[in-house]
């Protein structure tokens, strides 16, 4: 015993128990729930063979990719502000990014419901401006959705975009300018390649988080907008615990094939692992 | 190896650097004083100094990375106080190489050829001349966190001088590297100076790296300039006290005047008395000698005024610490060869070189 509580590796213990119990197991009944009681797999025919089930498949992983595109197209240019501007400055846009990361999903998607509703901040304005007459619909619609989930996922890309610039060292922008390089072609030549972990970094995290979004979508998008986790929420309202099951486990095979062919560019170790 | 291609950038020498009154200020704090210094063309011109002496603020500003809070740069005839760094067309070898970890070496040493839009052959072609000028023809593949650091200063080397440039900026370049590599690189630098007949203003705080590699060193200090002049020059007649004290081993002795003629000055040193010549006088009744330890003699003397506090055996020389008779120390290298040497105690007579003392007062040379 007393050796046993010499080793440091038995702090881990309590966090072993702890994901065993309420991650692992949960994880493995899953899995095979969806295998059928009988290994006939027939939980995931049952799902497959409903084109719903594809075109929700479709329809996620589209999703993903849009939302990950925009968030990238977004956040880059803000990381690389931040990373560029003077002290002060940086920390209040940083502070701007993270205090949204530390609200509520749910929160901040009824926030958006609010200001994107027929009697919305947003219309209020356009109409006040003059802009249109009418309210627009943008409640319930798949712009709802993108405009929600970029907001979300944000912090995610710009985090690893701005570590990843900040790790670039100045003298090697000084010696390509002294090499003839000017801006556009420092900027070419060695920010982005330089920069490019962190980018694969931050679209991984974003897309593989957009593949299984719930709340946001839910709560802002309109009745043909819905993704595999609503999918599967829908089945388990239905009490047909093993579509689900298939489901999800469908979606977690997606989404670990995702991260492998990631793993393949950047190791994984760079994006979880933080720092550089 | 390729001095024919050598020879046709031989024709391409280097050119003219000039400071005319380049003064740099952060605040209130004056890091170079307005600075007048003329870089021949082809010349190696040193910036020695210790640390915080404005020497790399000085070359920062040729290459265009600070701005002169008062003054203009010339390289040749062009006034470039207010080009930007990616138009002045200067090589510049960094501290610290700041390669791209991106590129092979192939592609870092092409970059400035391709910020210049020289097409692929003419890029490759250039490529390999220079990689055969630093010896690193079989490295072009690869990326530069496979070379050691001599090898990552080479390609550094490689690609400031692939655009062929009139001018080549060092920064303390062999700084990071070991005694054996440092010697080695400095031999090439100076071999790569003198077939391409480029301008270098290198900057060290190694006074060695400068006295062996410049044909100019520029002294700095509290970012003015000391002394500007040959190595062998400032060796032997220094202008100022700090270059005396600060190149090579020197001991600095204070004197008395005891009597002072139009150009002659007699000294009491240690008890001894010497007659220096001397172009000026000194300020007040007293002045600062500097003699090299490898200047002064002694010779056994039972009446001598000095004694031998400590011989060490050095090899080629053997060290001795006197000790004067007004209690000062003086250090004296002596050959070793043949010579029994002088046990600790001995009483001595120092002669005194008058022809290779310094006098100095108010910190500048009296001769």
């Amino acid at each position: 015993m007393n050796r046993l509580l010499r080793d440091p590796a038995f702090l881990v213990l309590p966090l072993a128990l702890f994901l065993l119990v309420f991650y692992l197991l949960p994880v493995v009944q899953m899995l095979l729930r969806s295998t059928g009681a009988d290994w006939s797999f027939r939980p995931f025919v049952d799902a497959f063979s409903s084109e719903v089930t594809l075109k929700v498949f479709w329809l996620t992983a589209r999703i993903a990719v849009i939302v990950t595109v925009l968030t990238l197209a977004l956040a880059y240019p803000l990381a690389y502000f931040i990373a560029t501007t003077g002290e002060r400055t940086a920390m209040v846009l940083l502070a701007l990014v993270l205090v949204p990361f530390w609200t509520s999903i749910l929160i901040r998607s009824y926030a958006w419901m609010v200001l994107l509703g027929q009697n919305g901040v947003v219309n209020g304005f356009l109409r006040w401006t003059g802009v249109i007459d009418a309210p627009v619909r943008m409640l319930n619609t798949t712009f709802a959705v993108y405009v929600g989930m970029v907001h979300v996922l944000l912090p995610f890309m710009v985090l690893p975009i701005l570590s990843s610039l900040k790790a670039i060292d100045g003298r090697l922008v000084a010696a390509a300018e002294n090499l003839g390089a000017g801006p556009g072609a420092v900027f070419r030549h060695v920010i982005v390649p330089l920069s490019m972990p962190g980018v694969l970094a931050g679209s991984v995290l974003v897309f593989v988080l957009s593949l299984g979004f719930y709340i946001t979508p839910a709560l802002v998008g309109g009745p043909s907008d819905m993704t595999v986790s609503m999918l599967i929420a829908g089945e388990v309202d239905l009490y047909r615990w093993d579509v689900a099951s298939a489901i999800a486990t469908a979606l977690l095979i997606v989404t670990l094939v995702t991260l492998a062919l990631f793993g393949r560019v950047v190791s994984l170790e760079r994006i979880f692992g933080g720092a550089r | 190896m390729g001095a024919g291609d050598i020879g046709t950038t031989r024709s391409r020498a280097g050119s003219p650097v000039r400071f005319a009154g380049v003064s740099k200020s952060f605040g209130s704090f004056v890091a170079v004083h307005p600075l007048v210094l003329d870089v021949k063309e082809g010349e190696f011109m040193s910036f020695l100094g210790p640390s915080g002496s404005g020497k790399t603020t000085t070359l920062m500003m040729l290459a265009g990375f600070e701005e002169p809070t008062d003054g203009r740069i010339y390289i040749g005839h062009q006034d470039i106080t207010a080009v930007p760094p990616a138009r002045r067309n200067v090589g510049m070898v960094f501290q610290s190489y700041a390669l791209f970890p991106h590129m092979t070496v192939e592609q870092n040493i092409a970059f400035p050829l391709r910020m210049r839009g020289l097409s692929k052959a003419e890029q490759m072609r250039e490529v390999g001349r220079v990689l055969e000028i630093v010896g690193l023809e079989r490295f072009g593949r690869r990326f530069p966190g496979q070379l050691s650091g001599g090898q990552q200063q080479r390609v550094a080397l490689a690609r400031a001088i692939v655009f062929q440039p009139p001018v080549l900026l060092m920064d303390e370049p062999l700084s990071a590297l070991d005694k054996y590599l440092r010697s080695h690189l400095q031999s090439e630098i100076r071999r790569i100076h003198r077939d391409l007949g480029i301008t270098v203003v290198y900057v060290t705080h190694d006074q060695d790296e400068a006295m062996t590699m410049s044909d100019r060193i520029c002294v700095m200090r509290d970012g003015r300039i000391a002394q500007v002049d040959a190595p062998e020059a400032l060796y032997s007649r220094p202008q100022d006290e700090f270059v005396a004290g600060f190149l090579g081993e020197s001991n600095m002795l204070d004197a008395v005047v005891a009597f002072s003629a139009e150009r002659t000055l007699q000294l009491e040193i240690g008890g001894d008395r010497i007659v220096l010549p001397v172009a000026r006088q000194p300020a007040g009744g007293q002045v600062r000698l500097s003699v090299r330890p490898e200047h002064v003699a002694f010779h056994p003397d039972p009446a001598g005024g000095a004694t031998v506090a400590d011989v060490t055996y050095v090899g080629d020389h053997r060290r001795y610490d006197l000790r004067l008779a007004d209690g000062g120390m003086l250090i004296v290298k002596a050959q070793s060869t043949g010579a029994e040497p002088v046990p600790p105690g001995a009483r001595v007579t120092v002669d005194w070189p008058a022809a290779q003392i310094r006098a100095f007062s108010e910190g500048t040379a009296l001769q």
